[in-house]
């Protein structure tokens, strides 16, 4: 008899409103080799499971969940179970706070903008992500540069109040047309959204 | 070894479950506004409602609690009448902060369209308003 290998390193990520994701090793096992993955949600009140692993199936290590049963702030433990035609073998059991791993989609930018009368600044104003935790201060990270430099400048922020998307850039170069971009992250997460689309605007002239 | 996590949200998490609530409720109600324009709310059932709902838990520390375990029931009920994520995501929140040992009544929906319509414009109103109140108490408003 040949058990599977006994699965490690997973890895979960909470991609807001659209899917809770986990992933582990060993990547490459065996075609005759199926997962399921369980869970316990509702800080542990409810609990359920979804599978992974036949042989057609392209991503075999890896196993999501659905809206609307994946709701923030929670708390899961998830448990692997590798199973072939010679036995079980289970995963420790790991334990995922979602406010630590979601991911949010990247802010929108609308406007970098002079302020009349105001040198060598422009206004940047941007859409908070719907897709983002309500209940979650969202940090930012701006990043800019001149138009003809390669070299990006980078800014760290915070989001004072629910929805506060507006950031006035200072201490630039005066009449210089400037590419801005935006990225985002829950206060507690490790994953940073992607970044935004890139927005340009000129500062006035002296 | 199955370590599950305790059963009960931290405050923090009190908190955070009502924002989210609040964000859900406000949109849902919204949506279903725009759905059903002139539909209008039904005074006796805000009546009934009201005195069968409670707002708040009557804990005495911070933060403020919603009375989950008696809005569950409704939302149970109205749920198959409204093709909406957002009420099985409003359930889902509720039920993190349903006491463990917390009973749950029935609820009966009416039968007729219209009385339907306005029965259930109003828990959303009701639920809505309520929330507003426990969140602005919780923000020290």
């Amino acid at each position: 008899a040949v058990l599977p290998a006994k699965p490690e390193n997973i890895s979960c990520i909470f991609y807001y409103k659209k899917n809770f994701t986990c992933t582990w090793s060993p990547e490459k096992e065996a075609n005759d080799t199926w997962y399921i993955v369980k869970r316990t949600y509702c800080y542990g009140r409810k609990s359920d499971h979804c599978t992974t692993g036949n042989s057609t199936s392209t991503n075999r290590t890896s196993c999501s969940f659905y809206p609307p049963t994946i709701t923030i702030p929670d708390i899961y433990t998830i448990q692997v179970e590798a199973q072939n035609a010679d036995g079980i073998i289970k995963s420790d059991t790991t334990k995922w706070i979602l406010a630590t791993i979601v991911k949010t989609e990247p802010p929108e930018i609308y406007s970098v903008k002079p302020v009349l009368g105001v040198k060598r600044m422009v206004q940047i104003k941007w859409k908070r992500p719907v897709l983002a935790p309500a209940s979650t201060t969202l940090k930012y990270m701006l990043r800019f540069r001149t138009v003809n430099s390669a070299h990006w400048m980078e800014i760290n922020f915070k989001e004072y109040f629910f929805g506060h998307a507006t950031y006035n850039l200072m201490g630039l170069q005066a009449f210089t047309e400037y590419v801005v971009a935006l990225q985002c992250v829950a206060e507690k997460s490790m994953f940073w959204s992607g970044w935004s689309q890139e927005k340009m605007g000129t500062t006035e002239e002296e | 070894s199955h370590m599950a996590p305790t059963n009960q949200p931290q405050p923090e998490d009190i908190g955070a479950i009502i924002t989210e609530l609040w964000n859900s409720s406000k949109k849902l109600l919204e949506d279903y506004q725009k759905k059903e324009t002139g539909v209008p709310e039904s005074t006796d059932y805000s009546l009934r409602i009201q005195t069968l709902l409670p707002c708040f838990t009557s804990d005495s520390q911070p933060p403020s609690n919603i009375n989950s375990s008696t809005f569950l029931p409704y939302f149970k009920a109205i749920k198959p009448l409204l093709n909406n994520s957002e009420v099985q995501e409003i359930i889902e929140q509720l039920d993190k902060l349903k006491l463990q040992n917390a009973s749950e009544t029935e609820v009966s929906v009416p039968t007729d369209t219209f009385e339907c319509k306005r029965f259930i414009l109003t828990i959303l109103r009701q639920f809505s308003e309520c929330l507003e109140r426990v969140k602005s108490l919780n923000s020290g408003a």
